[in-house]
């Protein structure tokens, strides 16, 4: 059997036959694909770790009839302060399923890639805070999707939005000005430092907004914002939002 | 392309339901069945009919029961006084097996996992919770599989525990992780469990 290399996360997992799991990969080299980890149930299988949620290595796979088999795996990622963390498992959880939702099959997008590499890198670091690196992580990946929210001029007549507290339109994609705000019922508030924060998380100033100590309030804001955003243009509802938002209250 | 009658389309299809069979499963088990004699197919579909009208979940522990009560709960030979939260019936039967645990269990039929919208609602926490208020238990035990669903379910059952006051621990590592309990051997298993260490 023909075998190649990649460079893999494990975006999902599922129970199949014996003992085996069908596992959702993201790989650098081959984008999102799907492969059985043989015996990967049994405990003993020195394996298992490596094939653990958002456990990355670096694997071996052997082109199958149906589904490609992982040989071999070495261990490169480290996920250990997720695990045991309900939080961060749940955000973790909220990254693995949008990827796998917005990404096609054997379609690689380096930059995803790398952005779901950096997020779990981040939610696996203890000192972080795991809500601002996930609102970072949508407002990334709804670059990457096309589907920035807008933010200077108001998308309901085209004025300049001043700088104010707003109302966010997941319909209309942006914040609306005071006039347009007032029609809208679908959306929330932001504060004018909510709108701050999203501007400058949207001209992707990665170090500028790692420097900000941002409060749970506007956190709330902020990440109301951007999953609706999200969940709009993907037109479902992401059951990791459900969850974490169960947890909020 | 011949047409596939419907009385094999439909059992194709109620195979293909069940878990870890895929469709091509489905058929090679389908073509097995239509080879096979009448009185085999006749009792494994009795076997299967008898199992549900028969068997249970217990209503207090909800590992599988023939009445109200599994036989766990009713022997007068358990130590009340300890009991043991797992993901699956199965699960029990592995613990069981290693002859170590003479306590109680509580099967909470799954484990907690955001991306598959499996909150704590969609488990037996709550029912867990109103059981230890009401039962003279000093100790629980999360034996959640050690992985990551599992470590997310053990934390989350130790922060809604702790207002109750009970010693809470969790098996010891040395279970490999992101394996599952039901596949350890029993020596491993008896030891996770003498070396458990408390949350
Ligand atoms: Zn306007
Ligand atoms: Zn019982």
């Amino acid at each position: 059997m023909p075998t190649y290399q990649a460079d893999a996360i494990v975006l999902r997992r599922l129970d199949y036959g014996e003992a085996d799991r069908i596992l959702t990969l993201l790989t650098r080299e081959h984008g999102k694909l799907a492969a059985i980890a043989k015996g990967a149930r049994r405990a003993k299988a020195r394996s298992a770790g490596s094939l653990d949620l958002f456990a990355r290595s670096r694997m071996m796979l052997a082109k199958g009839r149906n589904l490609d088999v992982v040989a071999q795996v070495e261990r490169r990622g480290d996920v250990r302060h997720i695990s045991g963390d309900l939080q961060r498992t749940a955000y973790a959880c909220l990254v693995s399923e949008i990827v796998d939702k917005v990404l096609e099959d054997r379609h690689p997008v380096d930059e995803v890639f790398d952005l779901v590499v950096e997020t779990l890198d981040r939610l696996n670091a203890v000192d972080r805070s795991p809500r601002a690196d996930s609102a970072w992580f949508l407002m990334r990946i709804l670059d990457q999707l096309g589907y920035l929210p807008q933010l200077q001029d108001c998308p309901g007549c085209g004025q300049p939005l001043p700088e104010a507290s707003a109302w966010f339109s997941p319909l209309l994609g942006g914040v609306l000005c005071k006039a347009c705000g007032a029609h809208d019922q679908a959306g929330s508030a932001l504060s004018v430092n909510s709108l701050k924060v999203l501007r400058l998380m949207a001209a992707d100033d990665g170090e500028m907004y790692g420097r900000l100590r941002i409060t749970a309030e506007l956190l709330d804001e902020i990440e109301d914002a951007l999953e609706a955003q999200l969940e709009y243009h993907l037109d479902r509802r992401l059951k990791s939002l459900e969850f974490i938002r169960s947890l909020r209250h | 392309m011949a047409e596939v009658p419907a009385p094999l389309t439909r059992v194709m299809e109620e195979l293909g339901r069940l878990p870890g069979i895929g469709p091509k499963t489905a058929q090679r088990l389908s073509f097995y069945i239509l080879r096979t004699p009448r009185d085999s197919v006749e009792r494994l579909a009795a076997a299967l009919v008898d199992v549900k009208a028969r068997i249970r979940f217990c209503d207090e522990c909800f590992f599988i029961a023939e009445g109200e009560r599994c036989a766990i709960c009713l022997s007068s030979r358990r130590d009340r006084a300890i009991l043991c939260v797992v993901e699956e019936p199965l699960d029990v039967m592995a613990i069981e097996r290693t002859g170590e645990y003479n306590g109680i269990y509580h099967v909470l039929h799954g484990a907690l996992s955001p991306i598959d919208g499996i909150g704590p609602g969609e488990l037996k926490i709550a029912e867990l919770v109103s059981r230890l208020r009401r039962e003279p238990v000093s100790e629980v035990i999360l034996a959640c599989d050690p992985d990551m669903e599992g470590e997310a379910t053990a934390v989350y059952l130790a922060q809604q525990l702790a207002p109750l006051g009970i010693q809470t621990s969790r098996l010891a590592h040395g279970l490999p992780v992101g394996g599952e309990l039901e596949y350890a051997d029993e020596l491993t298993l008896a030891r996770a469990f003498s070396g458990r260490r408390s949350f």
